[in-house]
């Protein structure tokens, strides 16, 4: 039984039938196809039989008939965008629509205009008197294909900005400049930019002036101006910015009240907008400042407060990074000088003999020469030849004072090519008394032309002493007349090797690592930096320095370092 | 005979202080021998005339304690006085108590350094001045008989003639004679002159010296 409301359903079903079927019969289907406002075709056998104004407008033909004179391959150009032959696709397309009854694929069509535009074509087949015709509808889809470009583009743009980011700070890893690294970070942010110019300004030590960074960009002459000027509540959009700590936008340099007394500064600049960012470490201290200069008086819309974000974070890592840097740097050379102090305080001993004995020498003569003036005779070419001998003297005491001096005082290192031989016989001068008083002998065997290296000439003065200086304390219980330090230098390999060996108590070499590391020390007052230092110093030379057992008893210590390349050509 | 002058011989490896060691001496109408290393001195004759060694401790090779300590075993150890560049206290007692003369640190009072030399050479003189007696009482002694050696080692040790006549087994006249014959050739003045004699060349009644 059928309801009610079942029955009022199906009334209205029917009457909706017959109201289609009188507007399809009234010619209406016809006015469907004409109307739409999709480009249709009707394609019979390869042929377009029929076709909508929809069709005529898309293909700017100048009317029905004249596109129906066409053939299909009018309308394309003769390759798609695949490479493939518009042809042989078009025939590989209807195959596929009339397997599967249709087919929807993108299509890279031609109006008559000659200009290509792409659309997306939906075939269907209509069976007609034992014939398939194809209904081949045409959207155009330039403006979807358009933002998909830009989007792509967007993408590509926004990789980019990643990567070069990620190159900024493997930069910084690297240990590449402070100057460097902030001209790639400028270079980066303008990149993102049209008309966009950057900076990147330091704070200096003392808060109060500005220390370029990098403005590869700016005019020379107006970076080397901005370069040492204080910062203030007045000063500029850079200095004020670092003065307040918070970002300040100037619309126009040669109007804004900030720039009044820098006007002229202004004009060398050449650009008018300029709004700067404060940088800051992680605890909120001013580092500097990141600047963007525009050549038109400008306000920021807001899309660069990403690019300000950016810039001011990697450049806070680099300042960070570089000022941590130097710290160590200064901390390692700091460390060095006390342990050089600390071996010439061991060497005091030897240092007042080799002082005392031009000493001794100078007073004596000295006083001889005064007794021989208060005689009645005096021999004035003897009394000359003592004062030679006082002066020589003098030379000789100064000489040795200025030798421990360059030692003990601090010193900034600095490279500069050097023959380790050489340095290995300064060394052996140094302790030459100190050896004698420890009753030890030392050999050398220093190569005659050894390829100079690349080093600082205190410091490895201070490794060869270190390593002497072990040999030498190391032979403390041995036998006194076996007590045999060697010395040795020669050419290896592209590098120069040092080896110092002794005849002591030997090391074992299992636990060899272990000499190196800081604190390890067998002396009661000994610090147990020595070695560790010192295998700091030549690792900085890009050498390596190491243990090896003496197959005689005792032990050798080397270290290498690489030949200055241009020698071993 | 008229002495020979007495020499300073300096050991000290640092050429300008042996110049000025010798420059020193000279001020007090001295001669040097200059040596810059121990083994140096050491491969050279001694001395044939009062002198006194200037050293300094701490040299390459032999230091200056080991050749004291050498030197110590001869019969004629010259007086040593010692210069360091930097000494410290048990070096210097060290040194001190195998007998030298001095220990001077550089730089010192010129005047320190002549008195020590000064004293040197006084030892030095008295040292060869014993050896010379001794010798000369030996040279007597070697021409004593075995018999009278061994009176004299009797007498000397205190025993009467007629104790030293039982001993040897003849009379006391044959005693008394080669009593007489001792004291003469070894020109004692006195018995007691003749005991010192004995003691300086270590004779005993147990211990005599075989003759040659």
């Amino acid at each position: 039984m059928i309801s009610a409301n079942q029955q009022q359903a199906h009334t209205e079903l029917t009457q909706l039938r017959e109201r289609a079927a009188q507007v399809w019969s009234e010619g209406a289907l016809r006015l469907v196809f004409e109307r739409s406002p999709d480009a249709i075709l009707l394609l019979d056998d390869g042929v377009f039989i029929d076709c909508n104004q929809a069709a005529v407008d898309m293909l700017r033909a100048a009317g029905r008939d004249e596109l129906l004179s066409l053939s299909p391959s009018d309308l394309s150009p003769a390759i798609q965008p695949d490479g493939t032959s518009s042809s042989t696709k078009a025939q590989q397309m209807i195959a596929v629509a009339l397997e599967r009854g249709s087919h929807r694929f993108e299509w890279l069509a031609r109006r008559r205009n000659g200009n290509e535009f792409p659309v997306e074509v939906s075939l269907t087949t209509i069976p007609f008197q034992e014939r398939q015709i194809l209904q081949v509808v045409w959207r155009d889809i330039s403006r979807s294909k358009e933002a998909e470009r830009e989007l792509s583009k967007s993408r590509e743009a926004e990789d980019a900005f990643r990567a070069g980011q990620g190159h900024v700070l493997e930069m910084i890893a690297q240990g590449a400049t402070l100057s460097d690294v902030l001209a790639s970070l400028v270079t980066l942010i303008e990149a993102q930019s049209e008309g966009m110019i950057c900076s990147v300004l330091q704070l200096s030590e003392d808060g109060q002036h500005i220390r370029h960074g990098a403005a590869p960009r700016l005019p020379e002459i107006y970076v080397q101006a901005v370069n040492g000027a204080p910062i203030g509540p007045k000063n500029g959009s850079c200095g004020t910015a670092m003065y307040r700590g918070e970002p300040v936008i100037v619309t126009d340099m040669l109007t804004d009240p900030l720039w009044e007394d820098y006007r002229e500064l202004a004009k060398l600049s050449g650009l008018r907008a300029c709004w700067s960012t404060p940088i800051f470490t992680g605890s909120g201290k001013v580092l500097g400042s990141f600047a963007m200069y525009y050549r038109q008086p400008q306000t920021p819309t807001g899309s660069e407060a990403r690019l300000t974000e950016v810039a001011t974070h990697i450049a806070g890592i680099a300042i960070e990074h570089e000022r941590a840097q130097n710290e160590l740097q200064h901390t390692r050379s700091e460390l060095a000088h006390v342990a050089r102090v600390t071996t010439m305080g061991e060497l005091a001993a030897s240092i007042a003999h080799e002082v005392n004995q031009p000493l001794g020498a100078i007073v004596g003569n000295a006083d001889i020469c005064l007794r021989w003036l208060q005689e009645e005779e005096v021999d004035l070419k003897q009394i000359a030849e003592a004062l030679e001998d006082i002066a020589n003297d003098g030379h000789r005491a100064s000489q040795i004072i200025s030798r421990i001096r360059s030692l003990v005082k601090k010193h900034v290192p600095e490279k500069t090519p050097l023959n380790l031989s050489d340095v290995a016989r300064d060394v052996i001068g140094l302790v030459g008394h100190e050896a004698q008083r420890k009753q030890v002998t030392i050999y050398s065997q220093l190569g005659e032309t050894l390829p100079s290296v690349e080093a600082d000439r205190v410091q490895l003065q201070q490794v060869l002493l270190n390593l002497v200086m072990n040999g030498i304390e190391a032979m403390h219980e041995t036998d006194a007349n076996q007590r045999q330090l060697t010395v040795q230098t020669a050419a290896s390999n592209g590098s120069v090797l040092a080896t110092v060996s002794d005849r002591g108590m030997g090391i074992e070499l299992a636990k060899a690592e272990q000499l190196f590391k800081p604190f390890h020390t067998t002396k009661a007052g000994g610090m147990g930096m020595g070695l560790a230092i010192s295998r700091s110093i030549i690792e900085s030379f890009g050498g390596k320095l190491w243990a090896e057992a003496n197959a005689g008893g005792g032990a050798i210590f080397l270290f290498s370092l690489p030949a200055r390349t241009q020698e071993l050509q | 005979m008229t002495e020979k002058p007495p020499v300073v011989i300096v050991v000290d490896d640092d050429d300008s202080f042996r110049n000025f060691l010798s420059r020193l001496v000279s001020t007090i109408g001295l001669k040097t021998v200059p040596f810059n290393s121990a083994e140096a001195f050491l491969a050279a004759p001694p001395p044939d005339c009062p002198a006194c060694l200037v050293l300094d401790v701490q040299m390459p090779g032999l230091s200056g304690l080991d050749l004291q300590r050498r030197l110590a075993q001869v019969s004629r150890p010259l007086p040593i006085v010692f210069t360091t560049g930097h000494g410290d206290i048990p070096m210097t007692v060290e040194a001190m108590k195998a007998g030298a003369v001095g220990f001077l640190a550089k730089p010192f009072r010129n005047q320190d350094m002549i008195d020590a030399i000064k004293e040197g050479i006084a030892r030095d003189r008295e040292t060869r001045k014993q050896l010379d007696e001794l010798a000369e009482i030996q040279a007597r002694y070697d021409s004593l008989t075995s018999r009278e050696r061994e009176v004299f080692a009797l007498v000397t040790d205190g025993s009467l003639n007629k104790q030293i006549a039982h001993q040897l087994g003849t009379s006391e006249r044959t005693i008394k004679a080669h009593r007489a014959q001792v004291v003469q050739k070894m020109k004692a003045d006195s018995v007691a002159d003749l005991v010192r004699m004995a003691d300086r060349l270590k004779i005993h009644p147990h211990i005599t010296q075989k003759s040659a």
